[in-house]
């Protein structure tokens, strides 16, 4: 026996709601805007691990509402954000390991500055980082390794470098900000300013 | 920048350093709520250059060293030895008679290496992946080259050495191979039925698979040839060779378009995608493959779209992409290669894999579907009663309600 004509073909119910354009139309649009996502994510969740975690099932959250998004009414990035502010908060809520969180509000002040910068992110920017990156001081580059490559914790990092997670944070400040530093010094030197 | 933006990006460092105190958060919480917009971008470029940062170093992008100064790995006294015996005798005619090491899992002579002296390759685990047992270790052959056991499980042996051949034989695990360039000899690497050359590169060659073969070229360029022919990779390249069939070759680049070629000279299917940054990562390979897939199907590939979803799946059930790369794959199986019975066991195996995905209701349905097209009217009973249970007011529930009702 053969299943109704609905579960069929063409044009059955289910296979409107899953068109085979679908995904690709969502993937066009997601992928795209998601480092801009994850940033918003972990401004939220902080921990890298967490974040990432949560930014999976972000991700498939979304592509099953996808069809609720209306293009007309928002960019899909600022949509996207609302979808996991709304999720990650509801982690933070199931999580009691979760250290305290910010407040709904501050986390609207976050999506909105978001919002305002979609797309700010620039290739100049990154391939400036990667040039700063190299001229660090050694010890300086080796904090960057074990801190982001290895994601090691700050007293793991200070056993390993025989100093204390005080002194590291502090380091660590300042390899920042001599990066930044450095990044705005290329761009101001590529725009020709002083 | 004022003092509230400064004093914002600050304390958002502590939060992402987790060193944030109670008092630190409800600062920054209150900066966020009254400072107004100029804080809040404040914390967002300062994450947003967190991002970049982090994803330079993880990719490799960044031109940082690996841990320079901290760590320096002090090569063994008997391998130091080794070394120079082979060196006074002329490129070790010694160790093609006497070197046979087989690296079993068990050594008691484990040499002390320390995780960030593995090659890229090893580094930069997904999250999902099974961590090693045991620590890398590693060979130095008189040659120059340098081999690096994935862990304990891995078994290696140096077949034979001589001036103009050098010849590995891996039979389980994962090597890296850092191979000292000499144009007068071969060093040829056996895994299986899989036989990898090389003149100087740097490459991992991966049996952990049974049945498959994966080659990973950090450096240089690898003449790889199996059952199935010959096939070239150069450096960011990675190929998958099953025991007699190439199965693919693996883009990870983000940046790269990829490009779907015709089936390889032996008629086995085989997608060659171009070059990858950095080290490689299950979560770089599945996410380029799943790009791959995406593709390979808007260019009406539906076949090669099905072997990188179904290469994700099995390569990496752990990865956070393989439940969609498996539902992904069920439709092209149903919609597109029109195998409903390979389709609904696809479905199936979405929930195996993550059993709270939210993609669980549309694969139960699609599953049903499969099965009904495949004919086999118990299975669309029996798993639609299922669905029933588990989604009573499902976005397909009424469908499905009628398959109930009519059968």
């Amino acid at each position: 026996m053969s299943a109704p004509a609905i579960l069929q073909g063409k044009g059955s119910v289910l296979d409107r709601a899953m068109t085979s354009d679908r995904h690709e139309h969502f993937l066009a649009l997601f992928l795209p805007c998601q480092g801009d996502l994850r940033a918003f994510m972990r401004s939220i969740l902080w921990d890298r691990a967490r974040c990432e975690d949560v930014f999976q099932e972000v991700a498939l959250v979304l592509w099953r509402q996808f069809d609720r998004y209306d293009a007309t009414r928002s960019p899909f990035g600022a949509w996207a954000r609302g979808v996991a502010a709304n999720v990650a908060i509801k982690h933070l809520q199931r999580d009691r390991r979760a250290p305290m969180a910010l407040s709904p509000e501050a986390i609207e002040a976050i999506q909105e500055t978001f919002d305002d910068l979609e797309g700010a992110g620039d290739t100049a920017t990154e391939e400036a980082l990667r040039e700063c990156m190299r001229r660090l001081p050694a010890r300086s580059q080796a904090l960057v390794q074990l801190r982001y490559r290895h994601a090691l914790n700050l007293s793991d990092i200070a056993a390993r470098v025989k100093s204390t997670p005080d002194a590291v944070q502090k380091a660590l400040t300042r390899v920042r900000l001599a990066l930044q530093a450095c990044i705005e010094r290329r761009h101001r030197a590529l725009r020709g300013t002083p | 920048m004022s003092r509230s933006e400064l004093e914002a990006a600050a304390l958002m460092h502590r939060c992402l350093d987790g060193t944030a105190s109670s008092h630190d958060i409800e600062a920054l919480d209150r900066l966020l709520r009254t400072g107004g917009p100029a804080v809040g971008h404040s914390v967002a470029r300062t994450v947003r250059f967190e991002g970049m940062l982090e994803e330079a170093v993880r990719t490799g992008t960044s031109g940082v060293p690996e841990m320079p100064e901290l760590v320096s790995l002090a090569p063994r006294p008997w391998l130091r030895f080794a070394g120079g015996i082979c060196g006074a005798a002329g490129l070790c005619a010694v160790l093609s008679v006497a070197c046979f090491w087989v690296f079993a899992a068990r050594s008691p002579h484990r040499p002390t290496l320390h995780v960030a002296d593995a090659p890229p390759s090893f580094r930069a685990p997904s999250p999902h992946a099974v961590p090693p047992r045991a620590p890398p270790r590693r060979l130095e052959i008189a040659d120059g080259s340098v081999v690096t056991l994935r862990d304990g499980q891995t078994v290696l042996a140096v077949e034979s050495v001589s001036a103009t051949q050098v010849v590995v034989g891996l039979s389980r695990g994962q090597a890296y191979f850092d191979v000292a360039r000499r144009p007068e000899r071969r060093f040829r690497v056996r895994a299986g039925t899989v036989e990898v050359e090389v003149l100087g590169t740097a490459f991992t060659v991966d049996r952990s698979t049974p049945g498959a073969v994966a080659v990973t070229v950090d450096r240089g360029v690898v003449r790889v040839t199996s059952p199935a022919g010959e096939r070239l990779l150069r450096a960011g390249d990675e190929g998958l060779f099953q025991e007699g069939v190439a199965l693919a070759a693996i883009d990870a680049s983000p940046r790269t378009p990829r490009r779907v070629v015709p089936a390889s000279p032996s008629g086995a299917p085989s997608v060659p995608l171009g070059r990858r940054t950095g080290a490689p990562r299950s979560e770089d390979t599945a996410k380029a493959l799943l790009k791959t897939a995406v593709d390979a199907r808007a260019v009406g590939s539906p076949a090669e779209a099905a072997i990188a979803l179904r290469t994700i799946v099995d390569r990496w059930p752990g990865d956070p992409r393989a439940p969609y790369a498996a539902f992904m794959l069920g439709r092209v199986l149903l919609d597109d290669l029109n195998r409903p019975l390979e389709a609904a066991q696809t479905f199936a195996s979405v929930l195996r894999l993550d059993p709270t995905t939210p993609l669980a209701e549309d694969a139960l349905a699609r599953e049903i579907e499969a099965w009904s097209r495949a004919g086999r009217a118990a299975l669309v009973r029996e798993r639609a009663r299922s669905f029933l249970s588990q989604f009573p007011n499902g976005l397909h529930a009424e469908e499905i309600r009628a398959i109930v009702d009519v059968r």
